[in-house]
């Protein structure tokens, strides 16, 4: 459960980059947050993340406000941010373990997970190696697996698919389907439709900062009265404000 | 042309500076560049009234040049140590180079505009240096200002033959580690020959009895040039540049430029048959072989968040070659430095002599041995760049420390902690020993590590507040985020600062007769002092200047 209250946020005192914006999401939803680039995706998910502070309204994840209780927030966060060159001097096996030791995650359970990670997104023999030598896709996968190693509830990713091949993409998504069906909160930014349109159960359209459509596909169709072009759907919806 | 120009551009771009915002942080800067330029002033003006003083002793034996001609292989030697590392890391190691190397562009073209951009990023102080130099010869001198005039193509281009040394010394260094397979081994070859050079100049510079500051002149004058007659092969540029603005001398004018031209046309002549070959076998090379990996997975164990956090932190200072060479390394060459100064100032006080006047209580010995720890204690976690890098080192991924469940406090305190015990093991495994030789009385052997522990507390505390202020988070790579950093200037000019107080102020006590005991317990009590307000101010400032940084 994510609830975001009337944030806005401004950088250098004239960019308005989120204005006004509430929006919640309520538990077992997968939620595509799309618009264009620069429309403020990444703006608000640093926020929700702890990140970025709000200039102004409020942000709680499953009951615990990001500002006032962050630490529990953050902790049931798994949050990939946009850019997934870091600490390349590390191994990826270094890496993963020492987000863990940052999440308190016991060994048995990391193990287990690292294990079942790798395997899936077939890493087990780039484990060993320094992240600088890893191609992009391999970097995001290594990102993917640090921020879930922990089991967070809530998952917050900002253009998770982005440099993954096929596959590796195909078993994310499924990942994201099932842990929304156990109950808990997926939230994830595109700027690719077809991946929202398969995917999600609601989206939010964000454009200039501002919400200007969340629910359904299948309201968004009835409401502009188009069947199934979603491209000039979602262009109709930004022209509108 | 028009490709030199461009790349030129876009790698300086990538070494200059961050910009600054927020008014409060605009006067904040200010405030510290002024102190910055408070102690950097005096410093360039002094290397100027050198330079004069000692030309207008040697003019009338007839080596008037010669107070130039030192200053000027001075500058040539630092620019070469200093700028090794940089024009290695440009040439060979920067992130741009596997995007660069598709585009049709000539690799000599490549070479001549990062080696343009290390020229202009790297050589403001020495172009300074330069300037005062020239000043204080032509004022001793009594030159006419014409001859000024002719010494301005020198005073822009000193610094250019030492660096195509560093240049050509990377080429080869590069070619002739083709064969092997490992990138990172290879880097740490670099490194070794920085230290041998380091080394070599150690010693080179120690066995120069006749630098010793009261008897220089006079050696001279006798003419003991050795030193100088070596540095003349090896600079040659040196002496014509004299030559040439000194007599308005136009063909010495001319052999200046053409030994520029000649060096650079050798480099840019050997870059053309080595440069591609050795940078395309560099970027197909695998860093590191695989070992059993689900093994490994089995020997997973968790870690407390702040010895992981602090592991962390070290695994990557000691794995980078630009953090390594920069951050870790001087730590343990100090001594080398140390031994410099030591032969140059206090050749006549051999190792068996300061035993026996420490043995019986000579305070002026002891003086000097607390001025010293003091002196390294400051200095060194300040010239290693640690906690002046601390944030600044995080770069793009800054936003890390904010969204993990880890209290900022916890991860300020894992910052201060990694430089200050590199900086402490690194002044007191030397001190110790130093120490040990001297047969230094247990209780002031205690009081000196007290003091060294606090001065070296004090100095990474206020390195982190400093980093976290303004850290420098845009850079792509690694050796920017130290070089480029306004933090470690600053937190020099801080250090000396400190320095002069407590070293200078320790000295002045002494000459008014205060007893060593009580110069101690100052030092002590103004450092604990010190040490405390600085902690108290971090406590609130850094999570706060954590949660305002919104650059990345
Ligand atoms: N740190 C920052 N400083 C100044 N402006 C920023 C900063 N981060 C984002 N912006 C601006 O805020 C707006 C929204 O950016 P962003 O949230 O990154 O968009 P998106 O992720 O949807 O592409 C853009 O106009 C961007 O230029
Ligand atoms: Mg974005």
């Amino acid at each position: 459960m994510i609830e975001i209250k009337n944030v806005s946020k401004t950088f250098n005192g004239e960019i308005k980059a989120i204005q006004d914006l509430s929006l919640t999401i309520s538990p077992g939803e997968i939620v595509g947050f799309i618009g264009l680039n620069g429309a403020g995706k990444t703006t608000l998910i640093k926020m929700m993340t702890g990140i970025l502070r709000p200039d102004s309204g409020t942000i709680t994840i499953n009951g615990y406000d990001i500002v006032k209780e962050g630490l529990k927030a953050k902790q049931i966060i798994g949050y990939i941010s946009d850019s997934p060159d870091m600490f390349l001097r590390l191994t990826g096996l270094e890496f993963i373990n020492f987000i863990a030791d940052m999440y308190h995650v016991s060994d048995d359970v990391r193990k287990e997970r690292i294990k079942y990670f790798a395997e899936q997104f077939n890493l087990v023999d780039a484990l060993d190696k320094p992240m600088q030598s890893y191609s992009h896709g391999t970097r995001q996968k290594m990102m993917v697996i640090a921020a879930l190693v922990h089991n967070p509830e809530v998952w917050i990713l900002d253009e998770p698919l982005i440099g993954l091949d096929p596959k590796s993409a195909l078993i994310l998504k499924n990942m994201m389907k099932e842990h929304a069906k156990e109950g808990n909160t997926v939230f994830f930014s595109t700027h690719v439709l077809e991946i929202a349109e398969k995917l999600c159960d609601k989206v939010a359209i964000i454009d200039h900062g501002k919400i200007v459509f969340f629910g359904t596909l299948e309201d968004l169709k009835k409401k502009y009265h188009k069947k199934d072009d979603l491209e000039k759907l979602f262009m109709e919806v930004i022209q509108d404000e | 042309m028009n490709n030199y120009l461009s790349l030129t551009k876009v790698f300086l771009k990538a070494l200059s500076m961050s910009k600054v915002n927020g008014k409060k942080k605009i006067i904040f800067y200010f405030f510290l560049l002024s102190v910055l330029f408070l102690i950097f002033i005096p410093f360039i003006l002094f290397c100027g009234v050198f330079v004069y003083g000692m030309t207008n002793a040697l003019k009338e034996v007839g080596y008037g040049t010669i107070g130039f001609e030192l200053m000027g292989f001075l500058i040539s030697i630092f620019t070469f140590v200093f700028s090794f590392n940089v024009i290695l890391n440009q040439l060979y190691f920067s992130d741009d180079i596997e995007c660069l190397l598709p585009l049709p562009i000539k690799p000599v073209m490549i070479v001549a505009s990062k080696f343009t951009s290390c020229f202009v990023a790297e050589n403001i102080m020495q172009f300074l240096l330069v300037l005062v130099s020239v000043f204080g010869y032509s004022l001793a001198m009594q030159l006419p200002l014409p001859n000024l005039l002719f010494s301005l193509i020198g005073i822009v281009t000193l610094p250019i033959i030492p660096m195509v040394y560093c240049s050509i010394i990377s080429l080869f260094i590069m070619s002739f580690t083709k064969f092997i397979k490992n990138k990172e081994t290879i880097r740490k070859i670099g490194i070794f020959f920085v230290l041998l050079i380091l080394l070599l100049f150690g010693v080179g510079m120690s066995t120069l009895q006749q630098f010793n500051f009261d008897t220089y002149v006079e050696s001279f004058a006798l003419g003991n040039h050795k030193f100088l007659e070596v540095m003349r092969v090896i600079f040659p540029h040196i002496s014509l540049f004299v030559k040439s603005f000194t007599n308005m001398d136009v063909i010495a004018s001319i052999e200046y430029v053409l030994v520029n031209v000649v060096a650079l046309g050798v480099f840019f002549g050997l870059a053309h048959f080595l440069y591609l070959d050795s940078v395309i076998e560099l970027s197909s090379k695998d860093t590191k072989p695989s070992g059993d990996t689900l093994k490994l997975i089995e020997n997973s164990h968790s870690k407390s968040i702040f010895t992981s956090y602090f592991t962390k932190e070290l695994k990557i200072l000691f794995r980078s070659p630009a953090f390594f060479i920069n951050c870790i390394l001087i730590n343990f060459i100090w001594p080398v430095f140390a031994y410099v100064i030591y032969k140059v100032t206090l050749s006549d006080y051999s190792l068996a002599k300061m035993r026996i006047l420490v043995s019986d209580g000579n305070v002026k010995v002891s003086l000097f041995i607390l001025l010293t720890v003091i002196g390294v204690s400051i200095l060194l976690p300040a010239l290693n760049s640690i906690a002046a890098s601390s944030f600044s080192r995080e770069g793009k991924h800054f936003s890390f420390l904010k969204y993990i469940p880890v209290r900022y406090r916890i991860q300020w305190r894992v910052k201060v902690l990694v430089p200050f015990m590199i900086s402490f093991i690194g002044v007191n495994i030397f001190t110790t020993i130093f120490y040990m030789l001297l047969n230094i009385p247990i209780l002031f052997g205690i009081e000196l590590y007290f003091i060294s522990f606090f001065c070296i507390l004090l100095v990474c505390i206020l390195g982190v507040y400093v980093d976290s202020i303004q850290p420098k988070l845009i850079w792509d790579d690694e050796a920017n985020s130290l070089r480029e950093n306004y933090n470690t200037f600053m937190l020099m000019g801080f250090a000396l600062l400190l320095f002069g107080l407590l070293c200078g102020g320790g000295y002045f006590l002494y000459t008014k007769g205060i007893l060593l005991s009580n110069i101690i317990v100052l030092n002590i009590i103004i450092l604990v002092c010190l040490t405390l307000f600085i902690w108290n101010i971090s406590v609130v400032s850094i999570p706060n200047n954590i949660i305002e940084q919104e650059e990345a």
